[in-house]
């Protein structure tokens, strides 16, 4: 087995009575995109909180690189190389979407607290390489707010990349976007991954997506991992099949 | 000029020529020199008071603008930074020490007060923040009321100024060129930090703090030094007033002074840097007259900041970029018009998102 | 026994103020500046209707009642015609918005009262002191107590018991819901507010015998509001109660033992509740969240 990147362990997280993750465990191999899918409240989003440090487990215990990182910050977990997208794209809307890509390229420098400086020329090459690598330079004087929906999300993805990553959590990539759209995420996302190295956790409804990107799915039903494996083999399990993908007709 | 709004959304600038821009800041810069350099011998002595508490108010408005403007840190305390800086040049004069010395100290005390409290109200946000900070500044007054060694209510008089280096600063004119030269260092001094990385992460954070986190910026930090070297400015506001007033006494701490320059900053407009600075200079004077005709100032005070709050909400700065704007949608609306030529429904007026 | 005594009669007027304001906050999310404004709206309007004079009880506590209700009445209006607006608007502005009002009230009280400080008299019956184990105490206090206690009281069977509590409480919660589920939004925020302005109002009436009234009040009174409010907990009324009891006895146990500390008991308090439960005493995690993004 290859290198681990992230390793999330026999995780419980409860929401007041509600068992939202219920001894979970995963490992994200190096380099690989791994998805994990389920239906709607499966925990997909609480295990994605847990992992990114927006929530704290009751038990169990997340690695990232490594280390510990079950109480950690979010901070400390950028810091060893994780990056995250949210659901609904989180981008600084006043701001245009270069000064968006800027604002993530100066966190990833560090050492920003220093008031007397100039923004530093070498970043720009940096903002320019992130901008083109989401296709999004002839967009880059427009507010963020402003953007479509699926140039939102590529600008937030954009804003993970300038970070440099080791592991990207991408949750919902494709979620509201047409067809087209969709279309042209998948590819980019899997040109970025080839382009990167980095490793890929996501979680998609989409099934189509699901199969274009991973080489490894877990399956989440009721806050208890179903199973995990290679994409082919998932799809063949009758559990499988019968609390999700037949569900969706497949 | 980025934009330098929070939520509050902004109408961009019309797109103005680069070189346009250079030329207008030049001839905004121009303009204040001239002002500046001309005032004490057009000027009398009485008048050229307000001009010194409009110079002071424009840093102190500045400084304030790094919190409210850019970092989305609501202060109601920023008197108390303000009275810091007064009562350590107050107190140094009678220790003889020199105004460039004294200016310094001023600054130091200041920041380091703002610092203090800054990491005492770092779990707090928003209202908690607000009203917290307005109590440690209505502490710091009630302690300077109660403190015999700061003069109680009556403050400290004759704070003089000592001449520095054979320059006879008690000298009308020289004074004024002595504070308008510490109040333009100081604003430049912001306008740095504005256009740092740091100021740009400030800005990040006012907009999304939970974004700025998941990007590895330290938010609490940022804000603990965005309060430290607003409290600085302001100290600097303080100390310069206290030289200029000849007197320093409670007043400087008290609340209202914590709420002049938010007044100030929303007249000129706190989407820009200089709009603190219009709405301080314009807010002084307004007062000033405001004086002369009414005994109830807090009345016609009170009308103003709200007729500015609901017909002008990104102040009078604004006013070109709200004029240009309007006139845009206007031909927008002539040009749909003239697009529809069928039958049919005139075609929907473009929703603006969100 | 004078500390028990006194710190309980400070408390409960602390309390009037402050019980309007977190109701406000609570139910309509409006940090409400102005309610120093209406305090002292209040006050000066009972003055005048007791015209400073000593007056029986039951007509002294008529009176400041009619006062509370004219105060409420300007509070209505202004909700109808400023409030409506600033609902819209991002927090600090509305927080201007109100800072506006509380100007333009002390100012209004300026111009018509002037400046000069005006004293009013207690009830007739009440002017005097009795002595109680050992202690000299007013007994304008015992009728400050029961207005205090009444209003708690009151207040929670207001909310707990009527239907209209109920809806205030839904409100409160989640206005939107609130709304589709049939409750008239508009209505519950003029009454909330009409009945907080009317606290305000019957605080500043109280008040009136215990202090030297000068427009200046709005200031002092309103920011020790808004510290019972945060040490209670935002939008709780039993946190609120509980904060402002706590703050009249330290404050007037501290006069007696340590005189220097005691204009400090606030700030102490205060600060020493914030940094150790940024949220309040009894405030929920629901409400501090609302309050955080205020």
């Amino acid at each position: 087995m290859s290198e681990v990147a992230l390793r999330a362990h026999r995780v419980v997280k409860r929401f007041g009575g509600h068992l939202a993750l219920d001894d979970v465990s995963l490992d994200l191999a190096a380099g690989q995109v791994h998805a994990v899918i389920g239906p709607n409240g499966a925990g997909k989003s609480t295990l994605f909180g847990v992992i990114a440090g927006e929530h704290r487990p009751e038990r169990g215990r997340v690695w990232l690189a490594g280390r510990d990182v079950t109480r950690a910050s979010p901070r400390a977990r950028v810091r060893l190389g994780l990056a995250r997208a949210f659901q609904v794209a989180r981008v600084f809307g006043e701001m245009t979407v270069r000064d968006n890509i800027t604002s993530a390229v100066l966190a990833s420098a560090g050492g920003t607290l220093a008031f007397w400086r100039g923004v530093p020329d070498r970043h720009a090459g940096r903002v320019d390489e992130a901008l083109e690598r989401v296709r999004l330079a002839d967009q880059q004087a427009k507010l963020a707010r402003e953007l479509s929906q699926g140039d939102r999300k590529r600008l937030e993805i954009g804003m993970a990349l300038a970070l440099d990553p080791s592991v990207l959590l991408l949750d919902e990539p494709t979620a509201g976007m047409s067809p087209t759209e969709t279309e042209a995420t998948v590819e980019l996302i899997r040109q970025l991954w080839r382009a990167t190295g980095m490793a890929i956790l996501l979680t998609e409804h989409d099934m189509k997506v699901v199969f274009d990107l991973a080489q490894q799915l877990t399956v989440l039903h009721y806050g208890r991992v179903l199973c995990t494996g290679e994409p082919e083999q998932v799809r063949r399990r009758d559990d499988v099949i019968e609390v999700y993908l037949g569900g969706r007709g497949g | 000029m980025a934009t330098l709004a929070g939520r509050r959304p902004v109408p961009r600038r019309p797109a103005v020529h680069r070189r346009w821009r250079l030329a207008l800041r030049l001839a905004v810069a121009v303009a204040v020199l001239a002002v500046v350099l001309a005032l004490p011998h057009t000027t009398d002595g009485g008048l050229l008071f307000v001009w010194e508490t409009a110079a002071v108010q424009v840093l102190f408005a500045t400084s304030v603008n790094l919190l409210f403007g850019e970092a989305g840190i609501p202060s109601f305390g920023q008197a108390a930074f303000f009275g810091v800086g007064a009562y350590t040049v107050a107190l140094g004069v009678g220790h003889g020490w020199s105004p460039p010395l004294l200016l310094l100290a001023a600054i130091g005390c200041a920041g380091l007060a703002a610092g203090l409290t800054g990491l005492l109200t770092w779990r707090t946000t928003g209202l908690a923040f607000a009203m917290l900070t307005l109590a440690v500044a209505q502490a710091c007054y009630t302690l300077v009321i109660r403190t015999d060694a700061f003069g109680g209510f009556n403050g400290i008089p004759s704070v003089t100024i000592e001449p520095v280096a054979g320059l006879r600063l008690d000298d009308p004119t020289v004074f004024w060129y002595f504070l308008a030269g510490c109040v333009g260092l100081g604003v430049l001094a912001f306008w740095r930090i504005s256009r740092s990385p740091f100021g740009h992460t400030l800005r990040s954070i006012r907009q999304d703090e939970v974004r700025a986190a998941f990007l590895g910026v330290n938010v609490r930090a940022y804000r603990v030094l965005a309060f430290t070297l607003a409290g600085c400015g302001a100290g600097l506001a303080g100390a310069l007033f206290g030289y200029a007033n000849q007197i320093v006494t409670p007043d400087a701490m008290f609340w209202t002074g914590s709420a002049t320059p938010i007044i100030m900053l929303l007249l000129g407009g706190m989407g820009y840097f200089l709009g603190p600075a219009a709405g301080a200079v314009l807010f002084t004077w307004l007062l000033h007259y405001l004086n002369e005709i009414t005994t109830s100032f807090l009345f016609v005070t009170g009308l103003l900041l709200l007729a500015v709050l609901i017909f002008l909400p990104r102040g009078l700065l604004s006013l070109p970029a709200t004029a240009a704007d309007l006139a845009a949608r206007l031909a927008r609306r002539r040009a749909r018009r003239r697009a529809w030529s069928g039958p049919g429904p005139e075609p929907a007026p473009r929703v603006a998102d969100e | 026994m004078i500390v028990l005594a006194t710190g309980l009669s400070d408390g409960m007027l602390l309390f009037l103020v402050a019980s309007g304001l977190t109701l406000i906050l609570g139910v309509m999310r409006v940090v409400n500046f102005a309610h120093g404004g209406f305090f002292v709206v209040g006050a000066y309007v009972s003055y005048e209707f007791l015209r400073g004079q000593s007056r029986p009880i039951w007509l002294f506590v008529l009176l400041i009642l009619a006062a509370a209700l004219v105060t409420a009445a300007v509070g209505v209006a202004s909700e109808r015609v400023l409030f409506r607006r600033l609902y819209q608007l991002p927090v600090e502005t509305s927080l201007l918005g109100t800072y506006a009002l509380l100007l333009i009230l002390s100012g209004a009280v300026q111009l018509v009262w002037g400046q000069n400080p005006r004293s009013q008299s207690e009830p007739a019956a009440l002017v005097t002191s009795f002595r109680l184990a050992g202690a000299t105490i007013p007994r304008y206090d015992i009728l400050v107590v029961a207005v205090g206690l009444v209003t708690v009281i009151g207040l929670h069977l207001l909310i707990r018991r009527t239907d209209w509590g109920r809806q205030l409480t839904a409100v409160a919660e989640d206005r939107f819901m609130a709304g589709l589920l049939g409750v008239n939004v508009n209505r519950v925020f003029a009454l909330t507010f009409g009945l907080g302005i009317a606290l305000a109002g019957l605080g500043g009436g109280l008040a009136g015998p215990t202090l030297s009234l000068v427009p200046d009040v709005a200031l002092t009174f309103i920011i020790q509001a808004f510290a019972v409010v945060i040490i209670g907990g935002f939008g709780s009324v039993a946190g609120s109660f509980v904060a402002a009891l706590i703050l009249g006895l330290v404050h007037s146990f501290l006069v007696t033992q340590a005189p220097w500390l005691a204009d400090f008991s606030l700030y102490l308090v205060m600060a020493l509740v914030l940094v150790v439960r940024p949220r309040g005493l009894l405030g929920s995690r629901v409400a501090g969240a609302a309050g955080g993004a205020l």
